[in-house]
């Protein structure tokens, strides 16, 4: 078993199989061998630990993505955004906790996982104007002078046509 | 502006309108602030709505106008709060580029509002949110679209319109100045359409004055020639010519090279050269498309070409040349053979009369080129042949020349006017070559307009010789006998066939067809004989329909339903070669496949 510790130092126990789908936390297991020494995890919440082991542990026993895997995915794979129905349950929560999950993700080094997170990300943008995307992530149009008058030109092609 | 007790200097903050930017990161501490401040502000919008929102319980301490002014404040800071702690700032520039590449299309265009239709309308429901797109959400965005070069990777530019004298100088010079921005972010493969001008524009003398000595290709490329590794141009007529002669690039990357040369306008030029593409020691991959558009009286120059194997191109080091829609002379083919010693694809349309090339309708062949050409890396080759009324030795003599011990896969397609003999010269050369052919496809383009009663064409013991090896095999046109089915069937006839096509001309053979699929199907494979993963059938004339073809059909119906489920593709059913009527050649030469199933005609 492995104790982890959150940033809002709540601890959790868990399985080595479950927890070592983090390459980071695996990483981390064996620098320091056979130890009941707790893991801390200063970037990742309780909430979002909770979360993150709920995936980790409906993923157990998957192959990990090896990095020659990776390597070999072709554009066109890399760009489908389809997320299995479990994921998609999973990942069905606010935006807070959504890109909370992503940056989980990312710093525990869990690559289907933040996968999961960018395909869903990626599902919101699509098909939507930039007004709609701005409205959506609560994103303000912050353009200089300059970029504004860059947007401009690009536009006019629209107009030339 | 309304000042809530311990939070001022968020409030300030705030008005400074910084942390509302896209890529201004709070820290921790003061985004838990602001969430703190946002729920002071909550209570206090709700005292407010209170106040405001009944007459009957009026606050003593403030007026009407004030409660308004401090709700209209509470709801600026609440939103503006929101703007400025918002999850997305937390994720880094290069997890949103990960979300961009999963968002975006393949090809980026140029201009931006240019979608190419021919891939959109049929791949997506919807237009797709294009970088463009996200360029123009906020500053951060647009700033990580523009540094990330995998989004910039597949550019295409292409104008569209017809342009006028007028326009086309204006519209070229900001096309051009637009792409050196774009393909610097990290372009490698580029398409380029550049028209020339309309017909209306004027005559000819007209229109090369208003094109000048514009090389608007060129200019596009030249910045970043060594970046590139691929190329894709499809530009008119009138512009092409002048990018491929002009001074040699430096094209360090580059590795393919496909280009389709376009005929809408009269004032044709022919290809002298490639001389810009002769500093590309990747370049290993060759594709020249030739479209025929504008009006069937269009003048074509059909010998454009007919000098390519003259042109000034790394021939040593290519392994790919696609030549379609242009035809080449025989001596032409040999040369780039020759020349070319690890050439493993080739696909070559051989004309046998050309009016416009060297070599006119011979007697018989061959000419100049005397010794036998082995090609040791040859392994797939495609040969269209443009046959002459008369003279059938003609192909014989071409053939006879070649041997190609590598050969794997052989296509051919030809129109028959009379008996060349084809048939025996195919198997010559399989003999002479002793390859081991894995894929045959023969098209028999018979001319619709003549009598083909003295036509004869066996190909039964060409495939009998080639059956124990073949995977694929292509016949068209050409009726395969339904004894060789029965013993396909049997396992004893084509063996190892995968994908395999032929035309059938009676119901008994289309039954016989049926039989083998089924035998091949995912129930029926074995190890020996492996499953049937593209099968057709065609039929030349409206088949007959009684009890035997209605049961037949009906068969054929469940069979491509079950193949669908079985994830294998079965089409069983009619296709037309359409053809132009007109007398020109290269009109006469454009067919059309018009597909039809058997089921949409006879339900």
């Amino acid at each position: 078993m492995v104790l982890l510790v959150t940033s809002d130092n709540e601890q959790f126990t868990t399985e080595k199989d479950i927890v070592e789908r983090s390459v980071l936390i695996k990483n981390m297991l064996e620098d320091v061998g056979e130890s009941d020494q707790p893991i801390p995890l200063p970037n990742v919440s309780s909430s979002v630990l909770k979360k993150v082991l709920e995936y980790c542990e409906h993923h157990r026993g998957e192959p990990l993505p090896t990095a020659d895997s990776e390597q070999s995915q072709d554009e066109t794979r890399k760009r489908t955004t389809d997320i299995s129905e479990w994921d998609q349950k999973f990942i069905t929560v606010d935006q807070e906790m959504l890109f909370e999950i992503i940056l989980a993700a990312n710093y525990l080094d869990i690559k289907s996982l933040l996968d999961v997170g960018c395909k869903t990300v990626a599902n919101m943008i699509k098909g939507k104007t930039p007004e709609e995307i701005r409205k959506l992530f609560n994103i303000v149009n912050d353009f200089t002078p300059e970029e504004e008058a860059q947007i401009k030109k690009e536009n006019e092609w629209a107009e030339d046509r | 502006m309304l000042i809530i007790q311990g939070y001022e200097h968020l409030t300030q903050l705030l008005l400074t309108q910084e942390p509302q930017h896209s890529d201004y990161i709070l820290s921790e501490s003061t985004q838990r602030e602001f969430r703190q401040m946002r729920l002071h502000l909550e209570a206090l919008l709700q005292r407010l709505d209170g106040f405001t929102g009944t007459t009957s319980q009026p606050s003593t301490e403030l007026s009407v106008d004030q409660q308004l002014h401090m709700h209209s404040s509470c709801i600026w800071l609440i939103q503006n709060i929101d703007i400025s702690v918002a999850p997305h700032k937390r994720l880094p520039a290069e997890i949103w580029a990960e979300i961009f590449m999963m968002v975006t299309p393949r090809h980026i265009f140029l201009p931006p509002t240019y979608t190419d239709r021919r891939i959109y309308s049929c791949s997506f429901q919807v237009i797709p949110t294009t970088t463009w797109t996200l360029m123009q959400v906020c500053s951060r965005w647009r700033q990580i679209a523009k540094t990330t070069p995998r989004l910039w990777k597949d550019v295409t530019i292409s104008l569209q319109d017809i342009l006028t004298r007028d326009t086309w100088a204006g519209r070229i010079k900001s096309l051009v100045e637009a792409s050196r921005e774009l393909l610097a972010r990290g372009t490698k493969s580029i398409t380029i359409g550049v028209p020339g001008l309309s017909f209306a524009a004027g005559l000819a003398q007209s229109v090369k004055s208003a094109i000048g000595d514009a090389n608007p290709v060129r200019d596009i490329i030249s910045p970043v020639s060594r970046q590139l590794s691929h190329i894709n141009v499809d530009s008119a007529w009138d512009i092409l010519p002048r990018f491929f002669a002009s001074a040699p690039l430096h094209f360090d990357s580059l590795e393919s090279l496909d280009v389709t040369l376009i005929s809408f306008s009269p004032f044709s030029h022919e290809f002298h050269d490639m001389t810009v593409f002769s500093n590309a020691p990747k370049l290993h991959k060759i594709c020249l498309t030739k479209s025929v558009g504008g009006s069937r009286s269009s003048l074509v120059k059909l010998g454009a070409l007919s000098r390519f194997h003259l042109f000034q191109l790394p021939w040593g080091q290519l392994t790919e040349i696609r030549l379609k829609g242009t035809w080449i002379t025989p001596d032409s083919c040999y040369t780039i053979l020759s020349q070319c010693p690890d050439l493993s694809d080739g696909e070559f349309l051989v004309s046998f009369t050309e009016p416009d090339v060297p070599m006119l309708i011979p007697a018989s062949y061959p000419t100049n080129h005397g010794a036998l050409i082995c090609h040791h890396s040859l392994r797939s080759i495609s040969f269209r042949f443009d046959f002459p009324e008369t003279g059938s030795s003609v192909f014989d003599g071409f053939l006879r020349q070649l041997a190609l011990p590598a050969l794997e896969d052989l296509s051919i397609t030809t129109e028959l006017r009379s008996h060349h003999g084809i048939e025996h010269s195919i198997q010559s050369l399989i003999h002479r070559s002793e390859c081991t052919l894995e894929s045959f496809s023969f098209s028999w383009n018979k001319d619709d307009y003549r009598d083909h009663s003295i036509v004869t064409l066996d190909l039964h013991p060409i495939i009998v010789s080639l059956s124990p090896t073949l995977r694929s095999l292509a016949l068209d046109s050409w009726p395969i006998s339904h004894a060789a089915l029965k013993l396909a069937v049997q396992g004893s006839f084509l063996p190892k066939v995968t994908d395999f096509a032929c035309y059938v001309n009676s119901w008994e053979c289309l039954s016989v067809f049926l039989d083998l699929v089924e035998a091949r199907s995912s129930t029926g494979a074995s190890a020996l004989h492996p499953i049937l993963k593209d099968a057709t059938a065609w039929f030349t004339r409206p088949p007959e329909m009684d009890d035997v073809s209605k049961q037949v059909k009906e068969r054929a119906k469940i069979a491509m339903e079950a193949a669908k489920e079985d994830g294998r593709h079965l089409y069983v059913g009619r296709c037309w070669k359409l053809r132009c009527n007109s007398e020109h050649p290269e009109c006469r030469r454009t067919y059309s496949n018009i597909f039809s199933s058997l089921f949409s005609d006879c339900t």
